[in-house]
């Protein structure tokens, strides 16, 4: 690692122990005092190659992957560029776009794991309540019984997210007004729609379906894990990619939500039709096991239907 | 104390070793996922706090999971020996397999060239992981359910990592990344008493339980 700060920053091994010891909690500052700065002729391809080596050095997933190497360097924009990131914010998302973004962003993390607790909790309450074979011989369909069970936990959840989404585009529109802004009155609407409700969707129908399955709390940790992973792998600027928590972590960065547009969709509706086909093998697991055909607690359900 | 081994050795047997199990798997997939050779002591900090203390939530929060099923529990009620007694020798079984795995851990990240005080992050990684498996415990005796078990130290642990220090003062979990121990002390002193209170719970419960039916009886 010294090599590699060493080529970096171009100084010996003494003047890169003073620098640590000035290093304050002014990083930029202490920078600035020590004169540090890249080494004269490091070319940039020679810069990332470096950084790749330390990320190794680390055992990878550090904060020097490529992913994450933009976040730890600052480039002071010029006035023409914050012009043109001012007048993306006010007139291409029209204020409330911007903001609805980081809305869903923030939002995003909680609403991909909390729905599988509401899941779990309600398909574990017919085994702690034994009302398994009650519901079983009841004359509705397994469709019927699995579907309306995850349709009003996708509603439950999405309805307290679309009041926020309801007070903040209030609270957007009333400031537009008084400041000459034509906000989009429906931008957190749209994001919320768009943006959030296929992570709810994912996280309800994989709770259902593997709480149907196992009779365990398994849903849990198995979103629990999907969760961590994709928070750790999440490149937090705008670059989705097939992440079950898209992030963007800033206010604006409209080009990038633009550049990024067509793989988040993609995105989206592919977790939208993957929670709809865990939704009906959920459907297809409860139908198996009203018919006897999946074990129950060890037993085989056929030895409860012969049951008089 | 034959009784209470035997009940270490079914608890283990049946209970507790596919979590275990699930623990050990998480630690050894952990590169996958994050980086653990050659770090400084901030970053070992980092990943202990972030991801090894979550281990205390898998491991601890179901102590009373066998008895989801009511059955089971009623049966266990009845017994001669007392179902608080079972409950504290499950949790210190489940304390010492978390405590080993932790360490285990520990020493993984030594072996990989990371520079930390060992036992001082050993401890604050402890504290942290026997704190969110209090809660963890405490909630899903108090409301029954084990999905809210999870729910809470989990939710604690997301509005954490989203910047939640100025919030959570004294409390928050990942103190050692900078540099302190003290949030460590109260959140192993906090996990004590949701302990407490979750085995006081299970104890008293039982008896207001046991005088109602007498008096309807």
């Amino acid at each position: 690692m010294h090599e590699i700060i060493r080529e970096i920053s171009g100084l010996n091994e003494d003047e890169l122990k003073a620098a640590l010891k000035s290093y304050s909690a002014d990083p930029e500052a202490a920078a600035k005092q020590q004169r540090l700065s890249a080494a004269a002729g490091l070319s940039f391809e020679r810069f990332m190659e470096l950084m790749k080596q330390a990320d190794k050095l680390l055992g990878g997933g550090s904060m020097y992957r490529k992913s994450y190497i933009k976040y730890i360097a600052r480039v002071p924009a010029s006035f023409n560029e914050a012009l043109q990131a001012y007048n993306e914010i006010i007139y291409k998302d029209r204020l409330s776009g911007a903001y609805a973004r980081l809305f869903c962003d923030y939002l995003g993390i909680v609403l991909a794991i909390l729905p599988v607790f509401l899941a779990v909790t309600r398909a574990l309450r017919d085994k702690r309540g034994g009302a398994n074979q009650v519901i079983f011989s009841k004359k509705a369909g397994s469709a019927s019984i699995i579907l309306s069970r995850y349709l009003s936990t996708v509603l439950m959840i999405m309805l307290p997210v679309l009041a926020i989404a309801g007070y903040l585009s209030v609270q957007f529109l009333y400031y537009g007004a008084n400041e000459g802004i034509d906000v989009d009155v429906f931008a957190f609407f749209k994001y919320s729609l768009f943006w959030l409700l296929p992570a709810v969707m994912i996280s309800s129908s994989v709770g259902i379906f593997l709480t149907e399955l196992t009779q365990t709390a398994i849903a849990i940790v198995a979103m629990g894990i999907w969760w961590f992973v994709s928070m750790s792998v999440a490149d937090l600027g705008g670059g989705y990619g097939w992440n079950l928590i898209p992030r963007h972590n800033t206010i604006g960065n409209y080009q990038v939500f633009i550049d990024n547009f067509k793989i988040l969709v993609l995105n989206r509706i592919g977790y939208s039709l993957l929670a709809i086909l865990l939704a009906a093998a959920a459907v297809l697991v409860y139908d198996l096991k009203r018919r006897g055909r999946l074990a129950i607690y060890g037993k085989r359900a056929s030895n409860i239907k012969g049951k008089p | 104390m034959e009784r209470e081994l035997q009940i270490l050795k079914v608890n283990l047997k049946h209970f507790i070793l596919p979590h275990l199990l699930l623990s050990i798997v998480l630690m050894g997939l952990s590169p996958l996922a994050i980086g653990i050779e050659n770090l400084d002591a901030q970053r070992t900090a980092r990943v202990l706090e972030m991801f090894t203390a979550l281990s205390g939530i898998i491991i601890l929060t179901p102590v009373c999971l066998p008895e989801q099923n009511s059955d089971i529990r009623e049966l266990l009620e009845v017994k001669y020996l007392s179902y608080t007694r079972v409950i504290l020798a499950r949790i210190l079984e489940n304390l010492f397999f978390l405590m080993i795995i932790i360490g285990l851990y520990i020493i993984w990240l030594k072996l990989n060239n990371c520079s930390f005080p060992m036992f001082n992050y050993y401890l604050g990684t402890l504290a942290e992981a026997f704190f969110l498996g209090g809660m963890g415990f405490c909630a899903y005796v108090v409301f029954g359910q084990i999905a809210v078990g999870y729910l809470l130290p989990l939710m604690y642990y997301i509005m954490a990592s989203c910047g939640g220090r100025r919030l959570l003062g004294s409390l928050y979990p990942f103190s050692m990344i900078y540099g302190s121990y003290r949030e460590k002390f109260y959140l192993a002193v906090l996990g004590l008493v949701m302990f407490v209170v979750g085995v006081g719970y299970i104890h008293f419960y039982r008896i207001l339980r046991y005088r109602k039916r007498a008096d309807k009886a």
